[in-house]
């Protein structure tokens, strides 16, 4: 084929914020699955963890949505989604199973932190005024006399959150699986590539930020559970490789002018995401780690710091793989004929410095939401909660 | 004395009135039909071989439009067969000014100019996919786009398989052919029809003018049919060595 092969209206409309909406969203999911395997399904080394990894998965899931703000062309109108929603959209459902996870994460947290908050001394308002029924709204606690029915009732929300958590994921795949006009997009795997890719992108999320949480308080810190997590992750990445082999084989036996465009991208505009940061950096390297790490457990420096780094690929390629499904399903025309080559722009709305702000963000958020609301179950003892 | 609300009977009564309220608002829009229940009256004929590439048809266009610099509502593809059997595809401008200073793709065995626009598909993947009906189906049975109601998400950009839809960065919403709706509902032609010098472009209504033979006659091809959207522009001629009907 000679010639472009693009037609005058094709251009990547789906920029770096969309790019950044999925991986955010995605890294939410990490924090809640810590909380519920040390809640619900009782794994004692990562009970230490439960109350901090909320309040991760809590920051990262509320600011998620804002790339996506910073995308649309009309922000000032993105409360229509919940308002006339057309749910033969994807994406409108999408928006009411968010509402419903973000609903339900936050009962959560003001269930587990709310007593337990410290409040500016603005708050010690006398009764019935405003800033005291606001406080009494965030203290949604049975209190310490009821332990095993506070831990029942967390257990539920944490439970039905996590089936909400999960639908939501699968969402972010299906709004690109049901694109039938783009053949790198859909695919029925994409709800499932998603939730595993979330999983393992927030569980390295979790692991990073323990670490770091670690080093920032020195003394008294519970030690990161490497095997249980590690062999959480490699499970979790394994299953997720699959996945993503399995789509890419569906595209290769459709074969013809699909399979052309799709191998032409991989080979091609991809070739340094897809093939060197998604296959080879982020998905086999950590394999072998974290295969070693389960089976030889090892001790000193190196145990301590192998589980941080496959983290930090694992991190890398769920950012690579969000950017080739998101942008890779935008640089073939629909012809399938010819390829385009995209730059992001540095400024603007929709540049890299707008998207490495909000990326800083959640990190932001959590830092205050750590001040106010202890993570650490010594500090929970030392408040009275 | 009446006893004071407590702080659960207050979320209670403010989680069932929220329920309640979003409720009675959303569902009688999502009752809607997602479109016209009616058969569609209208014909839309494009006869590729009569098209000599001139770029009136997308000119017209602009000017009755004003359309977003750099996007068009209607464009017109070369696509033609080079000596060594290579497919040659140019539309990068959309032939808005002809195709005289387009690239010169060397010889070919076989060429034609295809003029393209939205297709008014029976089941547009566009009304599916938005999320708050701005794309939709008037009465007629025409697809449609609020723009006072979208929120430029991109999202029936992406999902045209036709590359019809586009964003309008200055207005941050959608924008798309609609075979010049208010035009038609006044029983006159879309200005591309008009504009054509060599009738490739043929408009009408059941009824009224009589469509070209081979629509009649039921040898229509449509563009890329195995997606299942079932377009209603209907072409005579869309690969450039398929014999004429």
């Amino acid at each position: 084929m000679t010639g472009t092969g693009f037609m005058p209206n094709e251009a990547v409309e789906w920029g770096p914020m969309v790019v950044l909406y999925t991986f955010l969203s995605g890294l939410s999911l990490g924090g809640l699955v810590v909380a519920f395997l040390a809640v619900v399904m009782r794994t004692r080394d990562l009970a230490p963890f439960a109350r901090f990894s909320l309040l991760a998965a809590f920051a990262f899931l509320v600011t998620s949505p804002l790339p996506l703000l910073l995308h649309l062309g009309r922000p000032e109108r993105c409360y229509m989604i919940f308002v006339v929603p057309c749910f033969t959209s994807p994406m409108a459902l999408f928006g009411a199973v968010f509402a419903i996870h973000a609903f339900l994460l936050g009962w959560i947290v003001l269930f587990v932190f709310g007593s337990a908050a410290t409040f500016p001394s603005g708050f010690a308002a006398p009764p019935d005024h405003p800033r005291r029924w606001l406080r009494a709204l965030i203290e949604f606690r049975a209190g310490p006399a009821v332990p095993r029915f506070e831990r029942r009732v967390v257990g539920i929300l944490l439970a039905a959150d996590l089936a909400a958590a999960l639908v939501f994921h699968g969402y972010v795949g299906a709004l690109l699986g049901a694109v039938h006009g783009n053949p790198w997009w859909s695919s029925p795997l994409m709800p499932f590539l998603f939730i595993f890719s979330s999983e393992i992108s927030g569980l390295s999320l979790f692991v990073l930020l323990a670490v770091l949480a670690a080093r920032i308080r020195k003394a008294g810190s519970a030690p990161l559970p490497v095997r249980t997590v590690g062999r959480l992750l490699l499970i979790s990445l394994a299953v997720e490789t699959a996945l993503e082999g399995a789509r890419i084989a569906a595209l290769a036996v459709e074969g013809g002018a699909v399979w052309r465009a799709a191998s032409g991208l991989i080979l091609g505009p991809l070739a340094p995401t897809y093939l060197v940061l998604q296959g080879l950096i982020g998905t086999l390297v950590p394999l072998f780690l974290l295969v070693w790490i389960v089976r030889r457990r090892p001790g000193g420096a190196a145990g301590r710091w192998i589980l941080p780094a496959c983290a930090l690929l694992i991190l890398a390629q769920v950012l690579a793989m969000r950017w080739n499904i998101v942008i890779g399903g935008q640089l073939f025309p629909r012809s399938l004929e010819g390829f385009r080559m995209y730059a992001p722009e540095w400024a603007g709305k929709e540049g890299l410095i707008a998207a490495a702000g909000l990326l800083a963000l959640p990190f932001l958020l959590l830092f205050g939401l750590a001040k106010i609301l202890p993570p650490w179950a010594e500090q929970m003892e030392s408040r009275g909660a | 004395m009446k006893r004071p609300m407590n702080r659960r009977e207050l979320l209670k009564r403010a989680a069932f009135g929220a329920a309640g309220a979003w409720l009675a608002w959303t569902l009688p829009g999502c009752a809607r039909p997602p479109r016209a229940l009616a058969p569609f009256p209208f014909w839309f004929a494009v006869d590729p071989p009569r098209c000599i590439g001139c770029g009136a048809c997308v000119r017209a266009c602009r000017a009755e439009h004003a359309t977003f610099p750099g996007k068009t509502r209607t464009w017109i593809e070369r696509r033609g067969i080079a000596a060594d059997g290579a497919r040659v595809l140019l539309a990068s401008d959309g032939g808005e000014s002809g195709f005289a200073s387009a690239p010169d793709p060397g010889p070919l065995r076989a060429a034609l100019f295809v003029p393209k626009l939205c297709n008014q598909c029976e089941d547009p993947p566009c009304v599916r996919v938005c999320p708050v009906g701005a794309s939709f189906a008037s009465p007629e049975g025409f697809v449609l786009l609020d723009r006072r109601t979208c929120i430029g998400c991109g999202y029936c950009v992406q999902a045209c398989p036709y590359a019809a839809r586009f964003m309008d960065r200055a207005a941050g919403t959608a924008d798309g052919c609609d075979w010049c709706y208010a035009r038609v509902l006044r029983g006159a032609p879309p200005v591309c029809v008009l504009a054509c010098p060599t009738g490739a472009r043929a408009f009408g209504r059941e009824g009224g003018s009589a469509p070209p033979a081979w629509l009649s006659e039921g040898r229509a091809r449509a563009p890329v049919p195995e997606i299942g959207t079932r377009p209603r522009v209907a072409y005579s001629r869309l690969d450039p060595e398929e014999a004429a009907p």
